[in-house]
């Protein structure tokens, strides 16, 4: 009876983890990256001095809310990101549809920094919840990937149950080659069950309203008794309201009731201002936030959410964003959420070496290689050609934010061709080793670009610029250690 | 220095776990006293570790404690792994798949 579960099991944790594990798999990857969405958005941005403790004025206040006035007359609606100990400049943001994007100001002098136009890390960010594919069908489709990989995760315990215990850190990279990947996939599930699961959890839970939402799928028997009012799309406004009044002692104001130190977020309607609580402090993530009135800056309410439910989901959304962690909690978070990755790639992996020679090969089965190549190869290709095409496009050219994501997706898109191309004329080896070859040189490369392209002085954070290269780097170092791998016999 | 030493705990708790399981044991032979202290490790460690996460930060203890236990449990298993090799002992393994 136990081994027959463990039968159904097995081929529901194949299945399912191999189908929802192609998709799954880039959606770890770039919300593993998306924990560092601002270091890379400050990576992409060298232009933007990174110089710590620089107060902020009235004047560069000032300015900021001009640039908002700006945006608003464009139809645009923007906001403003105060400066942080994370974060040390002033934004001036409005949604493009994706992303949050917009210009960089000096929190001393008002100034615009003349930064570079790209998505930054709030692609990856934006990638990682929806795939770019909005609210429908992305988000649904994400969503359901998150209950795929809770069912992944719930018969892959079941399989595992008796080796959980004694196999805890059992891992043989010097055995047999199907063992190694085996070991690897178990000791990544297993040592980082913990995050993997409460991340499935809490990500489906965040957005599991897509997926039963309290409103009928089929909305035809409510069309005819409610009316929908014409709404303004997201990140647009209808007219712009009046210059807002001194923010200064707003902000003073709001930080004070809101007991939030820095790093606020103000947002404009065209009656008021509203100041929010930063997201920096505690695993909460609240929308709790002060208004005031936009023509005269006298105060109006503070809103702040308690009841249980609400703070639940708070904590929920807290825990899976991680806006809270400290620097040590946020390379905890990477790890993990590598780890994660490891486990969906590896899984990928055992599942086409278990069916190479019982299914002889055929077409579906060098379909599935192509896809995996194109997953667990061509994703991060395309991450670092991201990385390339943001240093190695003109800085000042127009529209460069979507050039470069174009060019992101072109290339997974050659990728994808390349290994179609090879696994379906049974060069899938050499397919793999190319790849892996040209991700090598992406990686290692990139510093030495960064290096050369002199975008940016080593004074003011220079561990971010230092901690994006080494990563890049050791990626391609991890990719040539596979290429000279893939070369050798089979173990 | 309380997050490294965390992470110390971590690891010797799960050496301690691979040195007690009997694939391990035949490979490194050790008295039955050593047994019993491993077992002990095995067991405290980790619950001193959490001690050492909770004093350092109450609301996020737990997940410094969970991250760095995951951590050390990866460093562990390569560093066995590695002296496993070194001690040619690698390939013993169940049969792949």
């Amino acid at each position: 009876m136990r081994e027959t579960l463990r039968v159904h099991m097995g081929w529901l944790h194949s299945w399912v983890g191999f189908l929802a594990g192609l998709v799954l798999a880039c959606i770890f990857a770039s919300g593993t990256l998306a924990v560092f969405d601002t270091e890379i958005t400050q990576w992409m941005q060298p232009e933007a001095p990174l110089t710590q403790g620089t107060a902020l004025t009235p004047a560069a206040l000032q300015a900021a809310t001009q640039a908002v006035q700006a945006e608003e007359n464009k139809g645009l609606s923007a906001f403003i990101t105060l400066p942080s100990q994370r974060d040390p400049v002033l934004r001036v943001l409005h949604y493009d549809g994706y992303e949050f994007i917009g210009d960089v100001l000096n929190p001393e002098t008002g100034d615009a920094f003349p930064v570079r136009e790209t998505a930054g890390g709030q692609f990856f960010y934006n990638f990682h919840f929806s795939l770019r594919g909005g609210s429908l069908p992305g988000v649904q489709l994400v969503t359901f990937l998150g209950l795929c990989l809770l069912v992944a995760i719930g018969s892959g315990l079941v399989i595992h149950i008796k080796g959980l215990w004694p196999d805890l850190i059992l891992f043989r990279p010097f055995g047999a080659r199907p063992r190694a990947w085996v070991d690897a996939h178990l000791i990544a599930g297993v040592l980082f069950l913990p995050f993997i699961l409460f991340m499935a959890y809490t990500g489906t839970a965040i957005h599991a309203r897509v997926l039963l939402p309290a409103q009928p799928f089929f909305p035809a028997h409510h069309a005819k008794t409610h009316k929908k009012e014409p709404t303004v799309p997201k990140g647009r406004v209808l007219q712009a309201g009046p210059l807002s009044p001194p923010l200064t002692p707003l902000i003073a104001q709001a930080r004070d009731t809101l007991h939030s130190p820095d790093g606020n977020l103000v947002l404009f309607t065209t009656d008021e201002v509203r100041i929010f609580k930063s997201d920096a402090f505690g695993p909460f993530l609240t929308r709790d936030h002060v208004d005031f009135s936009r023509k005269d800056g006298h105060f109006l309410r503070s809103v702040t959410q308690n009841p249980p439910a609400v703070k639940t989901l708070q904590l929920v959304r807290g825990l899976h964003y991680a806006r809270y962690a400290p620097p040590l909690l946020r390379w905890l978070y990477f790890l993990s959420g590598l780890a994660g990755t490891a486990l969906m790639a590896s899984g990928l992996i055992v599942f086409l070496m278990k069916r190479r020679r019982s299914s002889g090969e055929k077409l579906l089965f060098r379909l599935a290689e192509a896809l995996t190549m194109t997953t667990v190869v061509g994703f991060p290709v395309a991450t670092l050609g991201l990385f390339w095409a943001n240093r190695c496009l003109p800085a000042a050219l127009s529209g460069r934010a979507f050039i470069e994501i174009d060019l992101f997706f072109a290339l997974w898109g050659l990728c994808a061709t390349h290994a179609l191309l090879m696994s379906l004329t049974r060069h899938a080896a050499p397919g793999w080793r190319q790849q892996l070859g040209f991700l090598a040189g992406a990686g290692c490369a990139l510093p030495l670009l960064d290096l050369v392209s002199h975008s940016h002085t080593w004074v003011h954070g220079a561990t971010v610029f230092m901690s994006m290269d080494a990563l890049a780097f050791l990626s391609g170092l991890i990719a040539l250690y596979a290429t000279l791998k893939l070369r050798g016999p089979a173990a | 220095m309380i997050i490294l030493l965390a992470l110390a705990l971590w690891s010797a708790a799960f050496w301690c776990h691979e040195c007690l399981q009997p694939r391990t044991r035949a490979a490194f032979p050790h008295q039955t006293q050593s047994v019993h202290v491993k077992q002990i490790v095995r067991a405290l460690a980790p619950c001193v570790a959490l001690i050492f996460c909770l004093r350092l930060d109450t609301a996020l203890g737990i997940l410094y404690w969970l991250g760095l236990g995951s951590a050390a449990g990866l460093g562990t298993s390569m560093l066995m792994a590695m002296l496993k090799h070194k001690r040619g002992l690698a390939r013993m393994s169940k049969p792949p798949l």
